[in-house]
Order: C-alpha cells, then sequence, then structure tokens
C-alpha cells in the first residue's frame, strides 16, 4: 500500500532572511511524495531543487508553509530531527568527496555504528548494502577507499547512506561526472534497490536521459516554484514548455519531437529507443504503457 | 605539408602509487593534432585522457617517449611558459580555475602576468569576453554566475593567451543542459574563426560533433578517425563497453528491422534527413 510520505504545501524558504542580501529561494512549494515512489525533481541550477530537498531530512526548516515528512511536522521548532535523518538518506553531489575512513567498509559501517547497531547488525547492514551497489563483499570491504575509481567510490558513498536503511532515499546529481559504464552501473543499482520495495527513491537532476530512463513522476522547478509536474512521459512531451526553461529532454523524446516537426507521424510521448523504434518502424503505433 | 601544432611520439606515463608501484595511464601512444583541427578524445574514467590532455601543455611530463608543441618538447622546463601560451586547458569544475573577485580581473589574470602593456591586456580581455558572449558579466563576481556563465569565464581566461589550441578536459561534465550548449557553441566558433580544439569528453553527441575522433581504452589509443568512421566501428566499440551517440544506435536498429536509411546519422537533423 502506497501512502504519502512527505507533504509539502505553500513552501517558501529564504537565503540570509533578515539581512540586505536576502534572496528568495523558494516561492510556495507544494509535491508530495509517497512511500513507493519513483520521482525526479529537475530544474535549472539555481531553481531551488538542493534547497527543497534539504527540507525533507530537516537540514533545512520551512520559513513559511509546511513540510510533512513520515507525519513528523518539520515547522515544529522542539522537533528532533534525528530520528527522521535514519528514516531520509540524502545523497549530496560528488558523495565520493565524503568518504573519510581508509577502507571501504569502515567508510560504510560508520553511520550503523553511529546508531549503536551492535557488531553483527552492522556487518549485515554492510554486507546487504555493498551488495546492492554492486560492490562484493570479501571484494571490497578491505580496499582502500582513494585506490577505487570514480565510479566506485560514488557507490561507497550511496552504500553508506543505504547502511542505514533509510525508507526514503534522495540522491541529488546521481550520475554527474560519472563515465558512461560508471553511470549505467549506478542506475541499474538504483533501479533494482527500488524494486526490491520498502524505499521510495527521489532523484535531483538536470539530466534529462536519467531522468526520462529513471523517473515515473516528475517534478520541475523553476524560480523556487513549482512550474510542472507529472507523469514522465506527459512532462517530455512539453518540449516547447520545457526548452523555454532552459531544460531540454531527454535524447530520444527530442528526436520524436523532430520527427514529428518533419511530417513523421510518431506519437509524443515516446521516451525509450524501444518505443521510438517500434513507432517507427512497426505497424502498430499503440502505446507501450 | 606542414608540421603538426602537438606531435606526441611513443608516450608512456605512469602515477605512482601511495603505497608504492606505480599505474601505468598511458602506454607508448603516438599521435599528432594539426593546426585548425577538431579533435573529441573519448574513453572509460581511467583509459587515460585526462592524462593526454595534461600532456598536452606540460601540465604533465612523459615517463618515456616526447610531446612537441609547436616544435617545442615539452620535457624543456624552461619552454613551459612559451607552450602554455600555444595550448591553454580549461577543466572539468569551473571553480577550481577562477582566482579573481570580478569576472575582467580574472580574464585579465594570464595576460597580466605576461607582463604586457596595459593597452594589450585590455584589448585582450575585451576580445576574450566577446567571444564567449559574457562582456555584460564582465564587472559580476563569479561566485554569482550559473555553470556555464562561469566556465565561460575560464574558457575566456584562456583565450586571453590567444592560445592557438583550447583543450577542453570534460569542461561539461557538470553543466545543465542550458549551460552545455553554451559551452558547445562557443566551442564550434572559436574552430571556424581557426583555433585548434581538442573535446575530451564523455558525451558520445559531443564527439559527433569533431572532425576527428579518438578512443582511448586502458592507456592505448584504440580508434581513430572521422567520427562516422569510428561510430561505424560498432562492434569494437561495444567490446570497449562503449556507445555509439542514441541516433545513430537508432538508425542501427531500422537498418536491422529493414528499413533503409541512408548513411550513419549522428546528429537528430542528420538521422531525419536520413530516413527514407
Amino acid at each position: 500500500m502506497s501512502e504519502p510520505i512527505v507533504q509539502v504545501s505553500g513552501l517558501w524558504h529564504w537565503y540570509l532572511r533578515g539581512t540586505p542580501l536576502q534572496t528568495v529561494a523558494l516561492q510556495g512549494i507544494d509535491l508530495e511524495i509517497q512511500s513507493d515512489d519513483l520521482a525526479a525533481i529537475m530544474g535549472h541550477t539555481g531553481s531551488g531543487k538542493s534547497t527543497l530537498v534539504q527540507h525533507f531530512n530537516g537540514l533545512l526548516r520551512p520559513h513559511r508553509g509546511s513540510v510533512r515528512v513520515f507525519g513528523s511536522d518539520l515547522s515544529d521548532p522542539k522537533l528532533d530531527v534525528r530520528p527522521l535523518r535514519r528514516r531520509v538518506g540524502l545523497v549530496f553531489q560528488q558523495p565520493e568527496m565524503q568518504l573519510f575512513d581508509p577502507t571501504v567498509g569502515d567508510d560504510i559501517a560508520f553511520g550503523p555504528r553511529q546508531l549503536g547497531c551492535t557488531p553483527e547488525d552492522v556487518r549485515r547492514r554492510v554486507r546487504t548494502a555493498m551488495e546492492r551497489v554492486g560492490l562484493g563483499f570479501e571484494d571490497f570491504k578491505d580496499r582502500y577507499t582513494f585506490g577505487l575509481s570514480g565510479g566506485e567510490m560514488r557507490r561507497v558513498a550511496l552504500a553508506g547512506v543505504l547502511a542505514l536503511e533509510p525508507q526514503l532515499l534522495v540522491l541529488d546529481e546521481p550520475t554527474a561526472g560519472l563515465d558512461p559504464r560508471g553511470r549505467r552501473q549506478l542506475l541499474d543499482s538504483l533501479r533494482a534497490i527500488h524494486a526490491d520495495g520498502g524505499m521510495a527513491l527521489v532523484i535531483v537532476s538536470h539530466d534529462m536521459d536519467v531522468v526520462g530512463e529513471m523517473a515515473r513522476r516528475v517534478f520541475v522547478l523553476a524560480g523556487g516554484k513549482t512550474v510542472m509536474r507529472g507523469g514522465v512521459r506527459e512532462v517530455f512531451s512539453r518540449v516547447e514548455e520545457l526548452r523555454e526553461l532552459g531544460l531540454g529532454i531527454p535524447q530520444v523524446s527530442e528526436l520524436a519531437y523532430e520527427l514529428r516537426k518533419a511530417g513523421r507521424d510518431v506519437r509524443a510521448d515516446v521516451l525509450t529507443a524501444d518505443e521510438l523504434a517500434e513507432a517507427l518502424w512497426t505497424s502498430s503505433t499503440s502505446p507501450a504503457t | 605539408m606542414t608540421d603538426p601544432l602537438i606531435e606526441v611520439s611513443g608516450v608512456t606515463f605512469a602515477y605512482p602509487l601511495p603505497g608504492g608501484g606505480r599505474t601505468i595511464a598511458l602506454s607508448d601512444v603516438s599521435m599528432s593534432i594539426r593546426e585548425g583541427e577538431f579533435l573529441a578524445v573519448i574513453g572509460h574514467n581511467g583509459s587515460g585522457k585526462s592524462t593526454l590532455a595534461k600532456l598536452f601543455n606540460g601540465l604533465l611530463i612523459p615517463g618515456r617517449g616526447e610531446v612537441r608543441v609547436a616544435g617545442m618538447s615539452t620535457r624543456d622546463t624552461s619552454l613551459h611558459r612559451a607552450i602554455r601560451q600555444v595550448v591553454g586547458v580549461v577543466f572539468q569544475d569551473p571553480e577550481d580555475q577562477i582566482v579573481a573577485t570580478l569576472v575582467e580581473e580574472d580574464v585579465a589574470f594570464g595576460p597580466e602576468n605576461l607582463g604586457l602593456p596595459r593597452d594589450e591586456v585590455r584589448r585582450r580581455v575585451e576580445a576574450s569576453l566577446a567571444a564567449v558572449e559574457v562582456e555584460e558579466l564582465r564587472l559580476r563576481p563569479p561566485h554569482q554566475l550559473s555553470g556555464g556563465q562561469k566556465q565561460r569565464v575560464a574558457i575566456a581566461g584562456v583565450l586571453a593567451m590567444q592560445p592557438r589550441c583550447v583543450v577542453l578536459d570534460e569542461s561539461t561534465a557538470m553543466l545543465d543542459p542550458e549551460g552545455r550548449r553554451e559551452v558547445l557553441a562557443v566551442t564550434r566558433r572559436l574552430h571556424r574563426a581557426g583555433t585548434t580544439i581538442v573535446l575530451v569528453t564523455h558525451f558520445m553527441s559531443e564527439a559527433a560533433l569533431a572532425e576527428r575522433t579518438v578512443v582511448l581504452s586502458e592507456g592505448r589509443i584504440e580508434l581513430d578517425g572521422p567520427p562516422r568512421e569510428v561510430f561505424g566501428k560498432r562492434d569494437r566499440l561495444r567490446e570497449l563497453d562503449l556507445d555509439v551517440p542514441p541516433v545513430t544506435a537508432l538508425a542501427e536498429r531500422g537498418r536491422a528491422a529493414g528499413v533503409e536509411i541512408r548513411g550513419l546519422p549522428l546528429t537528430i537533423d542528420e538521422f531525419v534527413s536520413a530516413l527514407p
């Protein structure tokens, strides 16, 4: 059963509030995340995406409006956010910069140890987290973190958050700077983790190909407002609006759009190369849903 | 036939490992780059492409073999100043490359260090800001700019040295779609104006824009030729675990399904006109 785990309504946030340099970051955001969601938050640099998700685990508190996460009201100044941080895992941009233990196993174990887990439970969590990101436990636990490739380091950082066994995982630009192979492996891991169940996934990205490949629902932010929302197909078929926001669309959707402009009979909501190939080269043009 | 602008001959390069020993980044690589060429270098992380980029202007010196830039060997450290005026490098993260508190001061930093007269510095700053279309940002602090704007300022800083070759080492990797478009547009314009361009990238669609694509894998050059030729070698690329641009892959599927598609489309425009 899916139920709402994050409810944001009319959320405002200012930076340097009350100073002459005050700037508004969020101006009345509404958004809801379900317990089994696979959602994306997109927007240009500076659109407010990162500010928004920092409210999900209480790193930031609402200045106006409300944010409820797993039933806790973040406007309540007396709220202890520590329990929330176990349930909401935030993976920042380039999380590999935050690795600090010399070995992979110790780095991933840090969080569970801080939670006061028993040594057996720490070991179980580390093993499970490593397997979920495709790093063999025996193979990698004693490896030095600095000797890993960029893609491997990023997966270690992700495993460190997964070892906290969160119910909501938020990833900020998870593939930025990875090479094609590292990107593919990371996205495959994330898909498998979500398919295992028990965890909602929110991807914050301006990489339209990542969003098109991964998300079911999309929220588009611009200037601190939610300007578009809906199913991923519906949002990506609104090509002109997205272009105006400086966002673009996945390459396949863009190709479909150009083909339609050139007079081809291609439906507006194709998302994958498979669908486009089918739309172009088979007689049946019914959408594969 | 003129001499190449950059000549890499028999270069091997290894990084020392923290625990002792070494890891080979490039082994016995030879290539040359002509003046005015637009070259893309692709390959996975660890393939040696960033190492190669840093060898082009003497930031790294080959362990074996030689790199010559406009005839000057990068081994001779007394020539580094001159070499870096020929080849400028733009890196991945613009934050790492911006030094001053105002855009125009940042762009002036290089030419001022050359000890050029004030008027000449002024003239170069104007021209460089205009080339990347950030004139209106000249009095802004760089930290207030978007990623694409910052990266264009970093490029302007390199252009102010009036290099004959600009190397972009994954300079679009951290940018949003608009930032990428801006930087690529500037790159193509510089190329049309005669600057030699080396674009190191993960994006196959960017590599398709070049005149020549070099594929590196495990420190060796695996493929080297026009993008149409390189992306036509699908089996070899698959062995290297590399993709072709998405439109090229789609065209291939169409052909497999018996559709007559003209040539090997590398861009969306080419795909649209290649269909029967």
